[in-house]
């Protein structure tokens, strides 16, 4: 009797720590949302943002003004608030809708209190569409932002100044743009077009607005979910279901749980392609090589599938070329040997002297394509090769690779794109690219992830565009202007470096020539001078920029130019491009 | 109705069940008093359990509130530096614009970032891979436009009331230099509460007369982790510390228990007659001594008992002896008196009248002497029963004739009150008419002649025979002493029809040997009543009286008279239980 009363009080004391312990002071077992994040860790990072007040009794009006602009600067995050700055009419007839001007911050608001009106005569640098692309303006695009102001009384009954009109849209500084938006590559599918046809990721890039309650990488995948931005949409494919949603990005030092919520058909669903959409949209962000989970509703996806490890989906990334660089010289085309001397020509009838121009390498550097009097050919460079004519036509432009191995043209006479298989037996197909239709298109490069395309216009602007549809309905669409020069200027030559990098080499009487190199995704642009002023051509590839004088290779090194062929080169070549 | 009376059947029944639980629970209330009042063991632990359960919390709640107090401080003066440092970041970087007259502000890529914004950028740690900071932080200037900021997820409403009251206060008193003003709350984040420590402070920029409020919000998730895993550790440690300490007083009862126990034991066995009981004795501590004065109380006491029932056997001996040796003379006188006695006719009158006498006296002697070795029989325990199932009635009617004679001198009548249906019994018919006579004679000497009422009563485990007189009765007390051996209601009255005084003594031994009772009842004036109760079977216990031992008439007077006079309880002989 007395052993089992000690057994009772010991089971009763058992279930008395237990009940104790249960309940502490915090709640613990649980991924307490973003906190978890070690110290540094790029997804977590804090960023600083607008906080807005209400209008004050004391302000002057041009105050009242700045306070309304800093109020749509905090707009996303607090919505009140740029509400008790404008008059009911006013609230009823502005629409914040619509793409966000960014204006200059050295912009000087000018504000005449006695009738009530204020100006910003802001230089407008860029503007942030509704799919979150950023699209800088070019060449002083002066607005004036009006507003007309009135006193009324405000929430408390006192008198302020309040907007009783204005534009419609969001109006931010660079300022409030640097603080509270950040460049982001989302990357999609295009549609399978790589040599093996497994398809690669295309990067697309957009301006995510940060947001308090959520990390970027939360913000990178509900941006990915939403699909690409306008510049490539129709070119390329997401392998996310567009009914997900995503309920939490957190991080650990080990890994990167991505928590999705809605219904997976894991039957059709493209888990390779959304793995490596994710793994290449958040690359930046997982650093440490952390692997990346999926998970739906709390639980692992897909039974442990929806483990994503960076380093597997590496090579879904377009080829930025084998680094290989060839040169012309007199018509040959040679390798580019790593020192000072003159490399040695290529197999086959490209590497003897030949009088085509505009010679192009096709992405394994087995094609060369050149633009004949009568048309454009191609050879192998085997030794057996020969030049054959595959596209007819006196006015074509220089021939561009596609990754996919067609060689793409545009026909000055017939004002049209045509798209050739390489195969002297198969007529070249014309590709609709209605953007296109009664323009100067003097140049057409395809990008070497083989969905983006720029043309040049004239000799004064680039446009940049991709390829949408696939098989028959492939036509050129989406076009933008990327860059127009000023007059006195003129843009010789264009490469893509990558995927959305374009070189323009733009030449000017006065200053001589200079590259600009310009990000297709944000319009972010660079420039590369010279100190020679005969360059006459450009190609890039990856991390390396040659140009050609017409006598020497000089390439881009450490800040600046050095010679790599001393004579007798004409123009640099790189596979694709 | 019938509803009615369904819903009163409903409520009977709840108030049974009612009336089950509760008689249920005093019945382990009882259970669990009657364990505790007889455990000393477990009164040891218990009082030792509550002590020290008491004692640790005690305890435990103060060095627990004196950690989370040194936590807590700790934490607030690390974020008062931290405080500090920003304010002082903020503040030269707001100055810094002024001297460096505006135009030569700090440039992240092409974009120009205020001063405010280059100083949040770097407490913040966003431009580099710098530390991501372990606070969030609201700096509000209320009075100019877009001077503003906020470092995390916090917004204005977050802050406590109390803590913006107080800044506004020293703003209003111009107190721009207050060390920096705590508060701890609780925030909500992604729908949990979080444990915050909110700081404010003031920064006033004198070159645009502007004020700063600077809120700091620190996250107290890992202190309030750390105190909630320090508190589990005290809880363990105390429940630990307490079941430890009745552990300990479990044993140490145990240890002192144990041989109370056995005494207490070894007490009882003595306390029933096994005198040769003794404990056994362990070492020298005062258990051990307690042991020993026990053994040699228990020894010393067995050797007085046994003297004392030595000498009480000597007596008996003696009392038997002398019996016996009596019966020889006395026979011979016997013969002489009667010899005597025939002749004394022939004698003058007065020797005729001292051989009349000689004669009685010699009879009484010798009914006295039988008496006497009929009772040392019994001490000597060697009187035995002659069983044989009887009809109690025949047994009475037997007596009540032997009787008769002597009632007639008395000019008394005897009242029979018995059953029509036999009362068989198994009993020595011999003893127990001696009883009844003894009963009868004894009735009609003190019931001065008034009829003398028997009554036989039987039920399934006994019978009984209740013979009840109307004399002087007893007075309180006698009902016990008339059992005694020559005991004389008054030693004044003579003896008319020469009783030995030992009759109801004998009586009383064949009642016992029967295994039943013989009790007396009686009242001044009332006169008295006894009452033989036999088992129907020898052996058998008996547990009541089928006759009651009060009269029933006096009974219902009693009744009636009810409070009235306070009632003599009726005594009730040894061991006997009346129903």
């Amino acid at each position: 009797m007395t052993t089992s009363r000690i057994g009772r009080a010991w089971a009763a004391a058992t279930l008395l720590i237990a009940v104790v312990c249960g309940c502490s002071v915090v709640p613990v077992g649980r991924a307490g949302g973003g906190e978890d994040s070690p110290v540094g860790d790029p997804m977590s990072k804090q960023f600083v943002r607008m906080v807005a007040f209400p209008p004050r009794p004391e302000w002057t009006a041009e105050q009242v003004v700045q306070g309304l602009l800093a109020a749509m600067a905090a707009y996303p995050d607090d919505q009140a608030t740029l509400a008790e700055y404008l008059t009911p009419k006013a609230r009823s007839a502005w629409k914040p809708a619509g793409p966000v001007t960014v204006v200059q911050d050295t912009s000087k608001l000018e504000a005449d209190e006695e009738r009530g009106t204020a100006t910003l005569p802001g230089v407008q640098i860029a503007g942030i569409e509704s799919d979150d692309r950023y699209v800088p303006v070019t060449g002083g695009g002066q607005r004036t932002f009006k507003y007309t102001l009135k006193k009324a009384a405000n929430k408390a009954g006192q008198p302020v100044w309040l907007i009783d009109s204005l534009d419609d849209g969001l109006v931010l500084t660079a300022a409030d743009v640097e603080r509270s938006y950040r460049p982001a590559k989302l990357y999609f599918l295009d549609g399978g077009s790589g040599p093996d046809g497994r398809g690669s990721v295309v990067s697309d890039s957009v301006r995510v607005r940060l947001r308090p309650d959520e990390n970027l990488a939360e913000t990178i995948v509900r941006r990915l979910l939403k699909g690409p931005s306008s510049a490539l949409r129709g070119a390329v494919t997401s392998a996310l279901p567009e009914n997900l949603s995503v309920e939490s990005v957190t991080a650990t030092d080990e890994r990167i749980v991505i928590n999705l919520d809605g219904f997976v058909d894991l039957a059709s669903l493209n888990l390779d392609g959304m793995k490596a959409q994710l793994a290449w949209s958040l690359r930046t962000l997982a650093s440490g090589n952390r692997p990346i989970e999926l998970h739906r509703d709390g639980e692992p996806l897909a039974a442990g599938l929806g483990s994503i490890a960076l380093e597997d989906y590496k090579s879904w990334g377009s080829d930025h070329g084998s680094g290989t660089a060839y040169y012309t010289s007199g018509g040959e085309v040679r390798w580019m040997s790593g020192g000072d001397g003159p490399g040695n020509p290529v197999h086959g009838p490209a590497g003897q002297r030949n009088e085509y121009a505009d010679l192009a390498l096709s992405a394994g550097a087995d094609l060369v394509a050149g633009v004949a009097q009568d048309g454009i050919v191609v050879t192998p460079d085997t030794p057996e090769g020969t030049w054959q004519r595959v596209i007819q036509g006196d006015k074509l432009t220089g021939p561009s690779w596609h990754r996919d191995g067609s060689l793409w043209t545009y026909d000055r006479r017939a004002g049209a794109v045509l798209r050739s298989t390489a195969d002297p037996a198969q007529p070249p197909t014309r590709i609709a690219a209605p953007a296109l239709d009664g323009l100067d298109v003097t140049d057409l490069r395809i990008a070497r992830d083989g969905v983006r395309v720029a043309v040049r216009i004239g000799s004064g602007e680039i446009r940049v565009g991709a390829i949408t549809g696939g098989g028959s309905a492939m036509m050129l669409g989406n076009f933008q202007s990327l860059l127009k020069v000023p007059d006195g200027q003129q843009i010789t030559d264009v490469a893509w470096r990558d995927d959305e990098h374009l070189l323009i080499l733009i030449s000017s009487s006065k200053a001589g020539p200079s590259v600009q190199e310009i990000n297709v995704g944000d319009g972010k642009a660079a420039a590369l001078t010279f100190a020679d002023k005969r360059v006459k051509s450009i190609a890039a590839s990856g991390s390396r920029i040659l140009a050609g004088t017409g006598q020497e290779i000089i390439e881009y090194k450490d800040q600046g130019w050095t010679t790599n062929v001393k004579e007798g080169a004409q123009y640099p070549i790189f596979p694709l491009g | 109705m019938p509803p009615n009376r369904t819903v009163r059947a409903h409520r009977r029944t709840l108030r049974q069940v009612l009336g089950g639980v509760r008689r249920r629970a005093r019945r382990a209330v009882g259970g669990a008093r009657r364990v505790w009042r007889r455990s000393l063991q477990l009164q040891v632990v218990t009082s030792t359990l509550v002590i020290s359960v008491t004692v640790v919390a005690v305890l435990g709640a103060f060095l627990f509130q004196e950690i989370n107090k040194n936590v807590v401080e700790g934490r607030v003066r690390v974020a008062a530096n931290e405080v500090l440092n920003d304010r002082l970041q903020i503040s030269s970087a707001l100055a810094q614009q002024k001297t460096e007259t505006s135009g030569k502000a700090a440039e992240r890529g092409s974009v120009r970032l205020g001063p405010l914004d280059e100083a949040l950028d770097s407490i913040a740690g966003v431009p580099e891979d710098a530390p991501r900071m372990r606070y969030d932080l609201l700096v509000l200037n209320r009075e100019a436009p877009g001077n503003s900021r906020a470092v995390g997820n916090v917004e204005q409403r977050l802050i406590p009331h109390e803590l913006r009251d107080a800044l506004r206060i020293d703003k209003d008193k111009r107190d721009f230099d207050h060390p920096p003003r705590t508060w701890l709350t609780t925030l909500p984040v992604n729908g949990d509460s979080r444990p915050t420590l909110v700081t404010g402070i003031l920064l006033h920029d004198p070159a645009n007369a502007q004020t700063y409020e600077i809120y700091h919000f620190f996250p107290l998730t890992q202190e309030a982790e750390m105190l909630s895993s320090v508190r589990q550790l005290l809880v363990v440690v105390g429940v630990g510390l307490v079941l430890l300490l009745a552990a300990i007083a479990y044993l140490v009862a145990r240890q002192v228990v144990t041989p109370v126990r056995l005494a207490r034991q070894a007490a009882e066995r003595l306390a029933a007659g096994k005198l040769d009981e003794r404990l056994k004795v362990r070492g020298e501590d005062d258990l051990a001594r307690l042991a020993t004065s026990f053994n040699e109380m228990a020894t010393t006491l067995a050797l007085k008992i046994h003297q004392l029932e030595e000498l009480s056997q000597v007596q008996r001996q003696f009392v038997s002896d002398v019996s016996h040796e009596l019966r020889t003379p006395l026979t011979t006188v016997r013969m002489a008196a009667d010899l005597l006695y025939d002749a004394r006719e022939d004698f003058d009158p007065m020797a005729a009248r001292s051989a009349e006498l000689m004669q009685a006296q010699l009879e009484r002697f010798e009914s006295m002497l039988a008496d006497l070795l009929e009772i040392s029989r019994y001490d000597a325990r060697a009187a035995t029963l002659d069983l044989d199932s009887t009809d109690v009635r025949d047994v009475v009617l037997r007596a009540i004739a032997d009787s008769e004679a002597l009632a007639e001198r008395h000019s008394t009548r005897f009242e029979l009150r018995l059953p029509n249906e036999p009362c068989m019994s198994e009993i020595d018919s011999r003893r127990v008419e001696r009883i009844l006579r003894n009963l009868l004679f004894n009735a009609i000497e003190h019931g001065e002649g008034k009829d003398i009422v028997v009554s036989v009563g039987a039920d399934r485990d006994a019978v009984a025979v209740a013979v009840r007189d109307h004399g002087v009765g007893l007075k309180p007390g006698e009902d016990t002493m008339v059992f005694d051996r020559f005991w004389r209601a008054d030693p004044s009255r003579a003896r008319t029809i020469g009783g030995t005084g030992l009759g109801l003594a004998i009586s009383r031994e064949d009642a016992s040997l029967h295994g039943g009772w013989l009790q007396a009842w009686g009242q001044p004036g009332d006169g008295s009543q006894f009452r033989l109760t036999l088992p129907r079977t020898a052996g058998a216990d008996l547990k009541g009286s089928p006759l009651s031992l009060v009269p029933p008439e006096v009974e219902m007077r009693r009744t009636w008279r009810g409070h009235m006079t306070p009632v003599l309880s009726p005594a009730i002989a040894d061991g006997a239980h009346d129903d």
